[in-house]
């Protein structure tokens, strides 16, 4: 019965938690300006975080470690360092992208701009993460999250061509604008393999006490969970795409944003969009806040946990606060919330190799797996979709800016 | 050497269970005409910053001095102090007790325990 | 992945991006044209979508706010780009 508990919680947090700031910005930017064209990217980005979760899960129940304990004794703290810096810096960014889509939700509804809103809520956050009873938090978050689904009805009411979107499930070529296509696709990968969504589940695994025995259930909740989550970003991109790529418009201020959901569901549809992107994003910037800590914490051997008292992991609350302050303060600047965060996403996709190559190498050890390691089709598609990713994204980035945009 | 390889950044943690920190660094002891054996596990004192990046290290270190725990000094674990080596390393002391969580009680009493809540 | 995989990919695909962003002044008219017509259709939807009820004010001002800032930069860049 346990067992069967688990399978659900991970999948209502793998769906309700998939569309956060960073997939429903390149989702819905890429349906506007591409149509259904670019759905191929998010399945495979969603390929690709699900041999992630899964790898991630696996380390933690066979060998009893976190992803970044391990990955500290398995290169020492000279190689290790190196993905720490990149994944903590990127992580950063996104936790700052996530408080601006919070803001932002805020903004939309009572027109006080988002980014006033920032220090409320990255106190908000902080202080839930204060309480240290953060099991709790995360599966109120999680549930409130499956409100999500939302874009999937709005996808449905707009009667989505299913055809339209099974042709587009494998890449295709750009027809225009090849420089925005690949910068946009890269994003959207981007957003799929967050490092924190990996990262994180390691600990949750080792603080739930995984073994072995758990290894199926790993399976499934990483396999449907991120199959799930994956299919509410690709609800998002075909909205987008009947709303607005139809219509001639692209997607350049969050706030044309709401219209997604707005046309087809109406006042509905814009309260739960508004509901939507606020909850996503607070419940994403309470994961990836601990995350930092989690990566810097286990990293260097100090004491973690999400559910005690700061005082007994003093450190450990030091670099979460520390975190949130400073992603609340950039937003408090008046960055542009949409800019940062796909910049972001595509940053993400960039240092992919980074920080999945140490993942693979551990996973691939059988010091650490034992007869557990990976299957070489996890270590080809998840080499495979990092490295492309890179590449282009080292094209496409710099690409982007010349252009302009 | 070896050991003192497979050693080198695992987690500490004390006889409690406790976690002490990473090994950062590993004294080995070199003999005549046997094997050098590991004599010292040391935890902190800027000891793994020094193999990232010695001039790091130093500016690291001086930055420590200004702030922080007066006491800085790398807490050095004795061989014989090693309990067990499994998905850890077990050492024979109390955490609380040693050097090192000299930062983490510099933090909590400075930074964190102030804050209400804490 | 050696590094000359890596480079040959880079190789094959630069080409086919910088094609498709050279800034020709036709190439930078039309994109402005584009922004333009996103920026009307935008208003347009939030007309109809307002006209039935869908969206409060305090968020239909917003979206106003949002086309004429965006008409604003448009303007701003057409006159820098014209003769």
């Amino acid at each position: 019965m346990n067992k069967l508990v688990e399978i659900a919680l991970g999948l209502v947090t793998g769906i309700g938690g998939f569309l956060e700031a960073g997939s429903l910005a390149t989702s819905v930017q890429a349906g506007a300006s591409f149509g259904f064209q670019l759905i191929w990217a998010i399945v495979l980005g969603v390929i690709c975080i699900a041999f992630l979760v899964e790898m991630s899960g696996r380390l933690a129940a066979v060998s009893k470690h976190t992803l970044p304990d391990a990955m500290r004794e398995r290169f020492g703290i000279r190689f290790f360092s190196v993905p720490l810096v990149v994944v903590v810096l990127v992580s950063f960014l996104v936790l700052a992208s996530e408080i601006g889509g919070v803001s932002l939700a805020l903004q939309l509804i009572t027109g006080i701009r988002f980014q006033w809103w920032a220090p409320v809520v990255a106190l908000a956050i902080w202080l839930l993460l204060w309480a240290h009873n953060f099991s709790l938090v995360e599966k109120g978050a999680s549930l409130l999250g499956l409100v999500t689904i939302v874009f999937v009805v709005g996808a449905l009411k707009l009667h989505t061509p299913l055809g339209e979107v099974g042709a587009h499930l494998l890449p295709s070529m750009p027809r225009e604008d090849p420089a925005k296509y690949w910068f946009m696709a890269v994003s959207i990968i981007g957003a799929s393999v967050s490092p924190y969504l990996f990262y994180f589940y390691s600990a949750g695994a080792v603080e739930d006490h995984w073994d072995e025995g758990h290894l199926g259930v790993n399976r499934i909740i990483a396999g449907l969970g991120m199959g799930f989550g994956g299919t509410v970003a690709v609800a998002a991109l075909a909205g987008a795409a009947m709303v607005f790529h139809s219509r001639g418009i692209q997607i350049d201020r969050y706030e044309q944003i709401p219209l997604v959901l707005a046309e087809p569901l109406g006042h509905g549809g814009f309260i739960l969009f508004v509901a939507s992107l606020g909850i996503a994003c607070f419940g994403a910037a309470l994961e990836i806040a601990l995350q930092i800590a989690y990566l810097i914490a286990q990293g260097f051997g100090w004491k973690w946990g999400e559910n005690i008292r700061p005082r007994q992991a003093a450190r450990f609350a030091l670099v979460y606060t520390v975190a949130i302050l400073l992603a609340g303060l950039l937003i408090l600047t008046g960055i542009d919330p949409l800019r940062l965060t796909v910049f972001s996403m595509a940053l993400t996709a960039l240092s992919l190799p980074v920080t999945v190559v140490p993942l693979l190498i551990v996973m691939n050890d059988p010091e650490y797996l034992g007869d557990n390691v990976n299957h070489w089709i996890s270590n080809a598609a998840v080499l495979f979709v990092s490295v492309i990713a890179c590449v282009v994204a080292l094209v496409a980035i710099p690409l982007q800016f010349l252009g302009g945009s | 050497m070896k050991l003192g390889q497979a050693l080198l950044d695992q987690q500490v943690t004390d006889r409690n269970g406790e976690l002490m920190g990473k090994v950062d660094g590993v004294i080995v002891e070199l003999r005549k005409e046997k094997p050098p054996r590991v004599a010292t596990l040391v935890i902190g004192g800027g000891t793994a910053a020094a193999r990232v990046h010695r001039g790091w290290a130093r500016w690291l270190l001086r930055w420590r001095r200004r702030w922080g725990p007066r006491s800085d000094e790398p807490l050095e674990i004795p061989w014989s102090r090693v309990l067990k080596i499994g998905v850890d390393v077990k050492v024979d002391l109390e955490a609380e007790r040693t050097p090192a969580l000299a930062w983490e009680h510099w933090v909590r009493d400075h930074i964190i325990g102030r804050i209400p809540g804490a | 992945m050696g590094q000359g995989r890596g480079r040959l990919l880079l190789l094959a695909i630069t080409p086919a991006l910088l094609t498709g962003c050279h800034s020709s002044p036709e190439k930078e008219q039309e994109k402005l044209r584009q922004e333009l017509t996103s920026w009307d259709a935008t208003a347009q939807l939030t007309r109809e979508l307002t006209d039935r009820g869908a969206l409060p004010q305090v968020y239909v001002r917003q979206v106003s706010e949002a086309v004429e800032q965006g008409k604003q930069k448009l303007q701003e860049r057409a006159a820098k780009s014209a003769p």
